[in-house]
């Protein structure tokens, strides 16, 4: 099976002056390409941290984090961020718009880092497919909280990233926004090919996705795959 | 680069009026720096155009003695024509009304000035009074005792007629006419006056208007070479330039400075600010980030926005500076021997901008540094761990701030040492008030838990918020009352010291240029006005021939001594003790000679024997009006050079210079200026020759200029305060929201509007009074070693200035913090907490 994500005996000690503390180790785990994963655990257990590091916004102690064959436990912060910008979309809980650029300028950040020359159209599109062609020049104080979590997610889609990284994407939201957001974030991995991995303690959610990694304690205590 | 300007632009949406303010901070000392430069280049430009008037001539030769024949010779042979002048101080007395005044007669020849012109009302008085009995006095004379043109005024046994108001003379200050203002009068009339006697103070001068072929340089070299000596100088106009030059520089330094720590405060301001920007922006930079944009980008941005920052409050400071250079001519013009007519200035706004921009960047790169520490994890994370700077880069930036502080001071002093003097102090009042900062916030931190009561301990808990910029606030508000407490300080302390005439038994009349015949008349004549006779002093002139058996002509050759020009001719008293003004510092006093073969022991001042290299027993041959006597360094005294009494350099025992040719000095005290007026209005008519000084009018005029100058430095310091009360609003402005929110909780909570506002005031109150106090503590100081080590005079500091500017300071604090709160009050507190979610 091809691997758009490969983590290999990943460990994560954080250290300070008086102390050590690991909070994961020994992790292994693959994402195919187009496969949605969830990674579940209780509060404390390790899922953001595993999440900032298959998404390259951190490095492990030891271990290998492999993303469409980029060994990002080798490179640099700034070989890092290009293939976050060109590879990798994310979703966070607390939606992480700038707040000073309108919903339009947030979507078209990283179709402008790319140097696209059809930034803004493209965010416009895609702005419209979520449901936000009328809210372009909004700023994110403007918007309400799922409205916010839409453009979040055009943003994320706009460089049709080969994975989303969504971090409690609904924790934020009420019942009927957050299954309105599942749905479309489902609809966006199927139309576009995007794998999709959600760090979540919502079961529900989590029962959507074809792959679930269990966490506690900092070690992986579950995994489970759909059968194909 | 594109993308980075957008971002940048973007980024500064909503909070654009903040930026604003920021940039303010700059524009102050920017502003300082443009007008101040802009005047020094105005003074500059406007003393080369208008060199040759300011002597009036190409050379000017000055002599205490008449000019010989031979002499005048010599002049003629490098000449194309010359006009000679005697100068001296006397009593005019206005018949009219009898008012009486010491003014400075001025007999000068038909021709002077060769360059400029003596400019009068009416115009044509300049001219006219030379070919009569007539005068030109200057207009401020005229004004003070109410004379008009066509009135009459005595000087000595001769009347002159009024001709007109003397406005302007080529390169004299108005200031330079205050203290003694002048009167022309013809060159051939002023032996009718008879006020030219023995002993008498008098200068004589030849302007010189050179052949067209000898050069200044070579002219005035051959002159100095042939006739120059110790009682003849030769003076071209190259070399006033560069004398005038040189005292003007010294008054731009300083104002220099002062626009340069405004600049500083402003760029201190920009760096804290940027710091509490960069800590509320860090989830933004974290999210750009993780859209992949590099920490050299995203360092990018935000140095753009300084740097927009920057060149926004220096342009702003460029109009203010623009604005304002005008209006300081107009306070210092009296200080300036030529006409300023101030034009724009590239260099000036060169200047201004550059160094705005490179202090405003340069302060906002050790916070910036922070973006590049930034982690993405924190747009998922926000406990992640704390930034950690690399020590390097911020020892680095730290190195560069320190650079760019000196080279700036540098270059506006144009003195390295001065800039690294300024810059030393600077750094001292700095950290000082950085540490007592830090130690108030942690004491505040202690106390708070100690207070029952909920208002006290709220208001000392806010002081010790996370960025609450307690220390920001501490320093720029405690620099701003350093300065302006300092500054009144000073000038009051000086005025002090002037006024010290004014009290107690002190003289305050001085009767001068009295001869000996005259003296025991006119002792009696105090006596008989009802005045005090406080002390009669005989002068005799003579000048020093040799020292240690070299003489002065010799010893000026060798460079390692300061011989002064005036020990050719020295005035001399004779005495057996010493005054209340001076202090026996080492040898003894010999009070009588008796015999003829005993050795003269003279008293020496501490500084000239310093200067020359003598000590106890050292030589002297003294040249008494053509007698040789050789005199010994019999003690060393110290004297108090400020008290307005007659004082010495040297002074010889009893029994050696009775019989000198002599004048006399006598010193009394009138008990109110009607007394004086009346005094000196009889003396005048019985004892024409004999001059009065009247040093409450001195006062008057020294408190004038004073305050003038006071004014000016006033007037920059306020640059300072303006950009400290820049830095409150914006350090306010950067934690409103928290202040908001946590006065909103606590109303949500039940706190009442009374109580808040109740913490808030004493908070403010807390931090403007610490502020204040650090400030004028550290003035004291500064003010104190000033005063012992430099001005040399005992400083008393008069109280109720500094406690304006501190109270002043205290309802700044109140009334801004009172005013960026002021959203607390006003809104809801459900409204509050739905916007802060």
């Amino acid at each position: 099976m091809s691997t758009i994500l490969e983590i290999n005996s990943v460990r994560k000690t954080y250290y300070s002056a008086k102390k050590e503390l690991t909070v994961l180790d020994e992790i292994h785990f693959t994402v195919a390409p187009g496969e949605t994963c969830a990674i579940i655990g209780p509060s404390g257990s390790g899922k953001t941290t595993l999440l900032g590091l298959c998404a390259g916004l951190d490095t492990p102690t030891a271990g290998t984090v492999t993303l469409d064959g980029f060994p990002l436990h080798q490179l640099d912060e700034d070989g890092r961020a290009k293939v976050r910008n060109e590879h990798i979309g994310f979703v966070f809980q607390n939606f992480q718009l700038l707040p000073n650029l309108t919903a339009l300028e947030n979507v078209m950040i990283p179709a402008e880092l790319l140097g696209r020359t059809d930034a803004e159209n493209d965010a416009r599109l895609w702005l419209e497919r979520v449901g936000l062609g009328e809210r372009l020049g909004h700023y994110p104080v403007q918007l309400s909280g799922g409205e916010q979590q839409r453009v979040a997610m055009a943003r994320a889609f706009i460089n049709k990233p080969k994975i989303l990284f969504a971090d409690e994407p609904t924790g934020n939201l009420d019942l009927e926004t957050s299954l309105k957001i599942e749905d479309l974030m489902f609809e966006l991995n199927r139309a576009s090919g995007t794998a999709l991995v959600i760090v979540t303690h919502n079961l529900e959610l989590a029962s959507l996705t074809q792959h679930r990694v269990y966490l506690r304690g900092g070690k992986i205590v579950k995994e489970e795959r759909n059968a194909a | 680069m594109r993308w980075i300007l957008r971002m940048a632009w973007r980024d500064t949406r909503r909070q654009r009026l903040r930026l604003m303010l920021l940039a303010s901070a700059i524009m102050f000392g920017t502003g300082a720096i443009v007008a101040i430069t802009s005047l020094r280049d105005t003074v500059s430009t406007s003393v080369d155009e208008q060199a040759k008037s300011l002597l009036g001539a190409d050379l000017v030769l000055s002599s205490r003695q008449l000019f010989t024949d031979d002499q005048i010779r010599l002049i003629d042979s490098v000449a194309d024509a010359r006009a000679r002048e005697i100068t001296f101080a006397s009593m005019v007395l206005f018949p009219k009304t009898g008012a009486t005044r010491l003014i400075q007669v001025r007999a000068v020849e038909k021709g002077f000035p060769y360059y400029g012109a003596l400019v009068s009302s009416p115009p044509e008085a300049a001219e006219e009074f030379r070919g009569q009995d007539a005068s030109l006095p200057e207009s401020g004379l005229l004004t003070q005792f109410d004379m008009l043109p066509g009135d009459s005024l005595r000087l000595g046994y001769k009347t002159f007629l009024i001709a007109g108001r003397l406005l302007q003379i080529p390169g004299e200050s108005a200031a330079n006419l205050l203290v003694s203002p002048p009167v022309y009068v013809p060159y051939e009339s002023i032996n009718e006056t008879g006020l030219l006697q023995r002993g008498s103070r008098v200068n004589y001068r030849m302007y010189v208007k050179l052949n067209s072929y000898k050069t200044l340089d070579s002219a005035a070299a051959y002159l100095r070479k042939q006739i120059g000596s110790a009682q003849l100088s030769v003076e071209s106009v190259d070399e006033r330039k560069n004398s005038m030059g040189r005292g003007f520089q010294n008054l731009f330094k300083f104002l220099n400075l002062a626009g340069f720590i405004s600049l500083i405060l402003g760029g201190i301001g920009i760096g804290s600010a940027v710091s509490v920007w960069i800590r509320q922006k860090e989830i933004s930079v974290a999210i750009l980030r993780c859209l992949g944009v590099s920490v050299k980008k995203t360092f990018q941005i935000f140095l753009t926005e300084v740097f927009g920052i920057a060149v926004f409050g220096a342009a702003l400071g460029v109009l203010l500076g623009l604005s304002i250079q005008s209006i300081i001519p107009a306070i210092l013009q009296d200080f300036f021997p030529v006409a300023l007519e101030v034009k724009f200035s590239a260099g000036a706004i060169a200047m201004g901008v550059t160094y705005g921009i490179l202090l405003a960047l340069t302060f906002a790169l050790l916070p910036l540094l922070r973006v590049t520490k930034i982690s993405p994890l924190l747009a998922i994370r926000s406990s992640y761990e704390t930034v950690r700077l690399n020590i390097l880069p911020r020892l680095g930036v730290i190195f560069l701030m320190a650079l760019i502080v000196v080279a700036g001071a540098a270059l506006q002093t144009r003195s390295v040492l001065t800039a690294l003097i300024f810059s030393g102090g600077l750094t001292i009042a700095l950290g000082i008030l950085f540490l007592l900062g830090s130690g108030i916030t942690n004491a505040a931190r202690v106390l708070s838990k100690r207070f029952g009561n909920f208002t006290i301990r709220q208001a000392l808990a806010n002081l010790h918020r996370p960025n609450n910029q307690t220390q920001l606030l501490l320093v720029t508000l405690g620099l701003s009352v350093f300065l302006m407490t300092g500054l009144y300080w000073l000038q009051d302390g000086l005025v002090q010291q002037v006024k010290v005439t004014e009290s107690g038994g002190q003289p305050n009349l001085v009767l001068f240029d009295i001869q000996s015949d005259q003296k025991n008349d006119v002792e009696q004549f105090v006596r008989d006005q009802g005045l005090p006779l406080l002390e009669s002093v005989p002068i005799v002139t003579m000048r020093v021939a040799k020292i240690k058996g070299r003489t002065l002509e010799d010893l000026r050759k060798d460079t390692t001594m300061d011989v002064p020009r005036w020990l050719g001719e020295l005035r001399c008293t004779y005495r057996d003790t010493l005054r209340g003004t001076e202090k026996l510092l080492s040898g003894r006093l010999q009070k009588l000679i008796e015999g003829e073969n005993d050795s003269i022991l003279i008293s020496l001042e501490k500084g000239i024997a310093n200067n020359l290299g003598l000590s106890i027993g050292d030589s002297l041959e003294m040249d008494v009006q053509g007698v040789p006597l050789k005199v010994f360094v019999g003690n060393i005294r110290e004297v108090n050079w400020r008290r307005v009494q007659p004082n010495f350099i040297m002074i010889f025992p009893s029994g050696v210079l009775e019989n000198a040719p002599q004048f006399h000095v006598i010193l009394t005290r009138s008990p109110d200026p009607e007394t004086g007026a009346r005094f000196q209005q009889g003396l005048i008519r019985k004892f024409p020759n004999i001059s009065a000084i009247d040093l409450s009018l001195i006062l008057k005029t020294a408190e004038n200029l004073l305050d003038k100058i006071a004014f000016a430095i006033r007037f920059m310091a306020f640059f300072s305060l303006f950009a400290g009360v820049i830095v409150l609003v914006s350090a306010l402005w950067n934690t409103r929201w928290q202040r908001v929110y946590e006065n909103i909780l606590l109303r949500t909570l039940g706190g009442t509007g009374l109580r808040l506002t109740r913490i808030m005031t004493l908070e403010f109150l807390i931090l403007g009074s610490i502020a204040s106090l650090i400030g004028a503590g550290l003035a004291l100081t500064a003010v104190w070693a000033l005063a012992k080590f430099l001005f040399e005079f005992s400083f008393e500091p008069g109280w109720s200035g500094a406690a304006t500017v501190i109270v002043g300071m205290l309802m700044l604090v109140v009334s801004a913090g009172r005013l960026m709160s002021r959203q607390s009050f006003r809104e809801s507190p459900l409204a509050a907490l739905r916007s802060a979610d």
